[in-house]
């Protein structure tokens, strides 16, 4: 169970919520210039766990609402909700909570208070004796909130007004799902915050002039495409498109393509005829049966200068990682041949939403001219064989 | 234009402001045209397609599957912010064109059915399909992909396909 102290979870607030106004989720009027507070009250699971911590927003001297961050990693993501216009004043609320409990009973005893999610996101007032509860009022309301009861339920599907675990009735599945989803998005803006811009800056505030020069302080994907060499600062992209010459040479093509980069400038028929798919004339694909063929050439027409490699169902990372060390592969799909140079992925996205995933990808289709995809939608294509090369340095 | 049409519209519109599809050039310089079907060969809707032109070029497409989810942007254009080697937008988006190519292809005594848009074997493939009748009662089908015009043959188990085709 992966907890969060109070002072990481303030300055994961402060992040997602310049995050929000940065992607234009929340309007720039109405959040900017806030800043989160010092101090947060921890919001408790009925199971004792610390859940999430509740911590105001101020702008100025005033406090213009508050926001819900996450104490434990199975809520999923950092940022659960952000309030405007209702202040959150715990001093204040749990004076009003003794006024009702002492009306409920007058001789009430009682050592501390605290915040616990009865019902998640429903909060109420907690008076304990020791370790004991004496008493639990739902904030706002002031209704008493009964004890859990042993019902014949569904786990996560509680009544109207009862008090319940998040974290006990959770089934492992959805917490291991959530962890890691937490622990990813934490990750991203690691990586989205690594730049030497964002050093000493403060982050708890949301920041208007953070918002305009957006580009240059947060990475909000990453991206790279084949240059000259591996240093992008000083070359210009680098990777030429090939059409096939037939309308069955999609193979020839991509390798061709790809011995260019390499500068190997053998011509689509030669290397045709290598592959064994015949002539302009009377041309063929490659059969399934013969899918090694492709490394196999590739480190014959460049007399092994080249070592080649061939990966079945590759993922997203096997593409990311070549074209990081500027190097072009060739991409299997169903059916055809292509050749990718360049990917592209977000770090951020809002909370919900699929994060993008794309490959730049070099098509010898349509014959002839051939197209570049700019991108490809990795999640909604089969990718079946990829091929890279490197050299062989002596 | 009908509201499926506007909402396929709107979303390849969506995904260009966001630089998801394209690139600036294609923002500030790109038109995008009425959406168009691509078929399945057995006649199911595969695919939405919206042309993306800059004058008479074709500068591109974006894909969308039928759930308007962003299949892919793919691009005519060899060097960004250049329309040289570019299509005609007419060779990819005028019905009478592409027939009038793959009436070329055909034989005299064929008639031949209005173009439908689909792919060549494998979705990737785009390519219009031209329905051709002989005097005779035989059909075949012609492929039209730019100016490349073939007869396609039969799925094998092949990648790029088995081949027999016709010289371009």
């Amino acid at each position: 169970m992966g907890k969060i102290e109070l002072q990481e979870a303030r300055r994961l607030a402060g992040l997602e919520l310049n995050g929000l106004a940065i992607t234009g989720a929340i309007a720039v009027e109405e959040i900017g210039g806030a800043r989160v507070g010092a101090r947060g009250t921890t919001i408790y699971d009925p199971s004792g766990e610390p859940l999430f911590y509740r911590v105001p927003l101020h702008r100025g001297r005033g406090r213009i609402g508050f926001t819900d961050v996450a104490a434990d990693e199975a809520l999923g993501e950092p940022l659960l909700a952000t309030t405007y216009g209702a202040a959150w004043d715990e001093t204040k609320i749990k004076r009003e909570a003794m006024v009702h409990a002492r009306r409920l009973r007058r001789n009430l005893r009682y050592t501390r208070i605290r915040f616990v999610a009865y019902s998640y996101p429903k909060v109420a007032v907690q008076f304990l004796h020791g370790s004991e509860e004496v008493l639990m009022l739902e904030w706002g309301s002031w209704a008493k909130v009964p004890p859990a009861s042993v019902g014949d339920r569904h786990p996560m599907e509680p009544g109207n007004f009862e008090r319940w675990s998040l974290l006990e009735e959770m089934p492992d599945r959805v917490r291991r799902a959530n962890e890691e989803s937490f622990r990813a998005r934490v990750g991203a803006w690691r990586e989205a915050t690594a730049v030497r811009a964002f050093r000493g800056l403060d982050t708890l505030r949301v920041r208007p002039d953070l918002v305009r020069i957006r580009p240059e302080m947060i990475r909000l994907f990453g991206s790279r495409e084949l240059h000259f060499s591996g240093d992008a600062g000083t070359h210009h992209p680098c990777y030429e498109l090939t059409g096939q010459a037939t309308s069955v040479w999609c193979v020839a093509a991509s390798t061709q393509m790809l011995l260019a980069f390499w500068r190997y400038g053998y011509t689509q028929d030669r290397i045709a005829q290598a592959l064994g798919l015949g002539t302009r004339a009377h041309p063929s694909g490659l059969p399934y049966s013969r899918v090694g063929d492709v490394v196999t050439q590739i480190e014959a027409l460049t007399s092994h200068a080249l070592d080649a490699t061939m990966v079945v169902n590759p993922g997203f990372n096997v593409f990311r990682d070549e074209i990081d060390e500027n190097r072009p592969l060739i991409s299997f799909i169903p059916g055809h041949s292509r050749t990718v140079a360049g990917y592209y992925y977000t770090i951020l996205h809002l909370p919900g939403q699929l994060a993008f995933r794309g490959l730049l990808v070099y098509d010898p289709w349509p014959p002839n001219t051939g197209t570049i995809h700019r991108y490809e939608n990795f999640n909604v294509q089969t990718y079946q064989y990829a091929y890279h090369a490197h050299l062989t340095l002596v | 234009m009908d509201r499926e049409l506007h909402a396929v519209l709107r979303r390849a519109a969506e995904l260009v402001r966001a630089g998801v599809a394209g690139d600036p050039w294609v923002q500030l310089h790109g038109r995008l045209r009425d959406p168009m079907v691509v078929v399945h060969p057995w006649g199911d809707a595969q695919s939405w397609l919206v042309p993306v032109t800059a004058g008479d070029r074709m500068v591109g497409y974006v894909q969308l599957n039928p759930d308007l989810q962003f299949m892919r942007y793919v691009s005519f254009q060899r060097v960004r912010g250049s329309l040289k080697d570019t299509p005609l937008a007419a060779d990819w988006l005028e019905t009478e064109r592409i027939r009038e190519r793959a009436a070329a292809f055909a034989r005299p005594d064929e008639i031949l059915d209005e173009p439908v848009l689909t792919y060549d074997r494998y979705p990737d493939r785009l390519a219009w399909r031209v329905q051709a009748r002989s005097t005779d009662g035989g059909t075949r089908e012609i492929m039209v992909a730019g100016d490349m015009v073939y007869e396609p043959v039969q799925p094998g188990d092949v990648i790029g396909g088995p081949g027999n085709q016709g010289a371009p």
